[in-house]
């Protein structure tokens, strides 16, 4: 039974390639969707556990969140003095940020360069340990903490500790062009991979006092609030709203997770009313296809009749024929829709990484990379449902096959 | 051919009746037809067209249903068989040979005959090398793996016989078997339906308006206007010395 349904789909070959196509496609967009949305998910979960959900990020307005903003608010050690004297904030750490270049040539490495107290980072960061050296003294102006990518580049040579690491530094307040500047490697960071603030593994934390005299000003790029208890980051945010109005930007975990998440949902929903529309037509595809193959067999169907196969055999031949379309139709489609989802993870990624400039204390175009879940139950749905479409799709023209009468039939030319 | 095995004949009909209705008109097909017809017998059912002898070969073949009368195959009224039970009786007791072949065209001819064997749920193994031997019975050995497109038309009906035979059943349905064919070739194929009617018993019934055919079966049924206008026994020996 399931030979003749082969066979009859390999007599057709455009036909039946052309209606398992539709199902190919459409079944792995929806493949890909759930797999890179879920990886997406995933990977914002584990960079905002990375980061601390209790981390609050000031920002001078402008920039990425309101271009519009006409403010020339400036934060300094005023504010700094404020936001330790509110309820529920446990540590503040003002910072300054900087993009430089390391080496020359094909050895060029991007950086970001961090001032700030050094002693802040395994408090923000959990997890972040020093592999080699050790955390610079506060005032200890020459010697700075290198992440851990600046150390071991995957081009040019490594980086010891005690060594001096000359750089290009862009993006001083007041300062056109490049200056150039040198550090001592007085420790190095253990990998740490990305998180939503910051591009640990590409960025140079010197110390607060160091960048302070590098730009030659007492107005921070930005300054970090940590509250004392996740539950009242609400409230600290809302504090530092109401004294701050429009002058300052908050950024929160939580903003940046509803930023991405409506990101992503509006893309889930695009993709995912393209993918439900191809699974749509593809399913209007095999009523057609299955409906004209019907006809065309009118006298092969009077014949198998005539032999003696049961309304139920004649019913099941062509349902296994649309089934068989339909489990083509999923196998390629799990195997595309495998493909696709590296290939979405990576836009996805990308979207995301893009706007964090913005967003991140630490600068740098720090990029998430996602890796697409593909759970057991998702796998076994891609390769079932379309199956399962493809047989309801089958019901109606297979109804019809059994339900020809024999004499008719058999006279059909 | 013993007594008690003519007891329960192959066919019989009973005042069959059939009325085609188009629109408000009713066109009767058959009109009362009583036909008895033994175990093993070799039948021929003549006459000119639309006198019936269709729509008493789709009766007969279980394939329509009557308006009145009763059809009875080897013991069964199929009155009061459902759908399914009616494509097993077909399956089971009856072997259809069509004019047109009705060959599966993509299938071989091994795959052809093994057709209603699959719906029977037969092993493959069981199916082949039965399948195997009707196509040698038929004379087409060597021709198990051709595409009816690839054989001539009276080797084409030579795997329809197959078919029919493949089931071994009681009755073979064989609806113009010649019209196709050329006189040579019908006379070959002839003479296999004789070969097949003396070697494995079966009883058959041949539609046909070629009187040479006619004459070498054992009984012609003359049909005309719905109703029998003749019945003629000939010589059986005389039939089978011809082949």
């Amino acid at each position: 039974m399931f030979k003749l349904a082969t066979k009859a789909l390999v007599d057709r070959k455009v036909r039946s390639v052309l209606t398992i196509l539709g199902i190919t496609v459409g079944s792995a967009i929806i493949l890909a969707l759930i797999a890179s949305s879920s990886g997406l998910n995933a990977g914002i979960t584990s960079n905002i556990e990375k980061t601390g959900a209790n981390v609050l990020t000031l920002r001078t307005a402008g920039g990425f969140f309101s271009a519009s903003s006409t403010s020339t608010y400036q934060l300094s050690s005023q504010d700094v003095s404020w936001l330790r004297n509110q309820p529920n904030v446990a540590h503040v750490y003002p910072y300054y940020s900087y993009s430089a270049t390391i080496g020359s040539g094909s050895t060029k490495l991007s950086a970001s360069i961090v001032g700030i107290d050094l002693s802040s980072l395994s408090i923000m960061y959990k997890g972040l340990s020093v592999a080699q050296g050790v955390v610079p003294l506060i005032g200890d102006t020459t010697s700075a903490l290198l992440g851990y990518n600046i150390a071991n580049p995957t081009s040019g040579s490594v980086i010891g500790v005690n060594q001096m690491v000359p750089m290009s530094i862009t993006g001083i307040k007041g300062t056109k062009g490049a200056v150039s500047y040198a550090v001592l490697a007085g420790g190095i960071l253990a990998q740490y991979g990305s998180s939503l603030f910051a591009n640990i593994d590409d960025t140079i934390y010197i110390s607060i006092q160091a960048a302070q005299f590098l730009s030659k000003t007492p107005y921070y790029s930005g300054i970090y609030v940590i509250v004392d208890n996740t539950d009242n980051v609400n409230t600290v945010q809302t504090a530092i709203t109401t004294y701050y109005s429009d002058n300052v930007r908050i950024i929160s975990p939580g903003q940046i997770l509803s930023s991405l998440t409506s990101i992503t949902s509006q893309l889930t929903l695009f993709l995912g009313s393209i993918g439900a529309v191809s699974l749509f037509v593809a399913t209007v595809g095999i009523v057609n296809t299955m409906y004209v193959s019907v006809m065309e067999r009118t006298r092969e169907i009077g014949i198998l009749k005539a032999l003696g196969y049961r309304p139920k055999q004649i019913m099941g031949m062509f349902l296994s024929e649309a089934a068989l379309t339909g489990m083509i139709g999923g196998v390629c489609g799990l195997l595309l829709g495998y493909a696709l989802a590296f290939l979405m993870g990576g836009f996805l990624g990308g979207l995301g990484g893009g706007g964090r400039g913005g967003f991140g204390g630490g600068g740098g175009g720090a990029t998430m990379t996602i890796h697409p879940v593909f759970s057991f139950e998702l796998i076994v749905f891609s390769l079932v449902f379309p199956v399962l479409l493809a047989t309801v799709a089958g019901l109606y023209p297979a109804w019809r096959a059994s339900k020809m009468n024999a004499v008719v039939a058999l006279k059909y030319e | 051919m013993g007594v008690a095995a003519r007891s329960v004949p192959a066919v019989q009909t009973v005042d069959l009746t059939k009325v085609y209705r188009v629109g408000h008109m009713d066109y009767p097909a058959l009109r009362g037809i009583n036909i008895k017809i033994g175990r093993g017998e070799l039948v021929s059912i003549m006459g000119p067209s639309g006198s019936g002898k269709s729509t008493l070969l789709n009766l007969i073949g279980a394939l329509d249903r009557p308006t009145a009368g009763r059809v009875i195959i080897d013991g069964v009224d199929l009155k009061k068989l459902d759908e399914d039970r009616l494509s097993l009786l077909r399956n089971r007791k009856l072997g259809f040979v069509y004019q047109s072949f009705n060959l599966i065209q993509r299938l071989t001819s091994i795959e052809n005959v093994e057709m209603p064997l699959i719906s029977r749920g037969i092993p493959e193994k069981t199916r082949k090398s039965r399948s195997n031997r009707m196509l040698s019975a038929v004379g087409l050995n060597g021709k198990a793996n051709k595409r009816p497109a690839e054989l001539s038309g009276g080797e084409q009906q030579r795997v329809a016989i197959a078919r029919a035979l493949v089931t071994e059943p009681a009755l073979i349905i064989a609806d113009e078997p010649t019209g196709n064919l050329d006189s040579k070739t019908t006379s070959e194929l002839v003479s296999q339906f004789l070969q097949v009617n003396k070697e494995f018993g079966t009883t058959i019934l041949i539609v046909t308006h070629n009187m040479e055919i006619a004459n070498r079966t054992q009984r012609i049924i003359s049909i005309r206007d719905g109703l029998i206008e003749r019945e003629q026994y000939l010589q059986r020996m005389d039939a089978y010395s011809k082949g």
